[in-house]
């Protein structure tokens, strides 16, 4: 046993410092349950999608991937924004609802046929920015740089940014309020301004409510 | 996350199913059961890689899926559901 614990040490920290990793890319998907109702099945394909974005920057920009990340997350916030508001993706009360989870279904499997897969599928990393990183090490035990990075960034407060980004993200969303996201009347869809006619509709979309 | 592993096209849906193991061993819509649950499944596929086979730490993380709900509903405490 005494053989296995330095072992068992390394693998208990590295195990640690994953799962900050992984508690932050479920983070998001709470977030998009908590704010939107949506059981968002395109999250690993957007998050791969992001990090061939981001190997991209890399390998033909230069461009260092914690440098890229803000960039990639505005790029992708713009690219959702029209098609969250003119979708059925937008928040209901209802409950988690089939049909939206349906489309991110669809997304997912659009997102991850479009990824280049024609030649043979070669896994893409950032070697090199990986290895001007160096890793820390304390006695027996060794951190990865970027895992440290990520648990440093999982340990801070994250509520002054959350509630910038969106301050809504730990109360219930009236969805009457956050169906207009532009804030404009003349860009706001048209099918949200159709439900706005009756207070009792604008809570359900328009699949959800009763046959007449 | 590119500078922490090497993406392949392939490594979509298995992130979308780890990601959902997390959230609900974590508690669905609590952001801090989903901080907590992501350290967790952490923690036992190292340690499941570990000491018993590097293939079947999806095996453990998969059981911790059904197992946490499962305890959750017979035991006496209900998990405190912050949405």
């Amino acid at each position: 046993m005494t053989s296995t614990s330095p072992l068992l040490a390394q693998a208990i920290t590295k195990g640690l410092l994953t799962g900050m990793v992984y508690g932050l890319m479920a983070l998001g998907l709470s977030v998009i349950f908590g704010v939107m109702r949506v059981v968002n099945f395109a999250h690993g394909e957007l998050m791969v999608v992001g990090m061939y974005l981001a190997w991209v920057a890399f390998e033909y920009l230069q461009v260092s991937p914690l440098l890229s990340l803000p960039v990639i997350a505005v790029l992708f916030f713009g690219a959702g924004l029209r098609p969250a508001a003119r979708a059925d993706l937008s928040p209901s009360s209802a409950g988690p609802s089939i049909s939206s989870s349906c489309c991110c279904w669809a997304i997912a499997i659009g997102a991850g046929q479009c990824l280049p897969r024609h030649r043979r599928p070669r896994s893409r990393a950032a070697s090199r920015w990986r290895r001007s990183s160096t890793p820390t090490s304390s006695g027996p035990l060794v951190f990865d740089a970027v895992r440290l990075h990520a648990a440093h960034g999982c340990c801070r407060d994250r509520r002054p940014a959350l509630a910038v980004l969106h301050p809504h993200a730990h109360r219930q969303v009236d969805p009457r309020r956050r169906r207009q996201p532009h804030g404009r009347a003349g860009r706001r869809p048209r099918r949200a301004a159709a439900l706005r006619l009756s207070p009792s509709a604008s809570v359900r979309p328009a699949w959800a409510r009763p046959v007449r | 996350m590119i500078t922490i592993i090497p993406v392949t096209p392939f490594l979509a849906a298995e992130y979308t199913l780890l990601a959902f193991v997390i959230v609900i061993v974590g508690g669905l819509g609590s952001m801090t059961g989903a901080l907590l649950g992501g350290l967790l499944i952490g923690v036992s596929e190292a340690v499941a890689g570990l000491l018993l086979q590097p293939s079947l730490k999806s095996m453990v993380s998969f059981g911790m899926l059904i197992a946490g709900p499962a305890a959750a509903a017979a035991g006496p405490v209900r998990p405190r559901n912050s949405s």
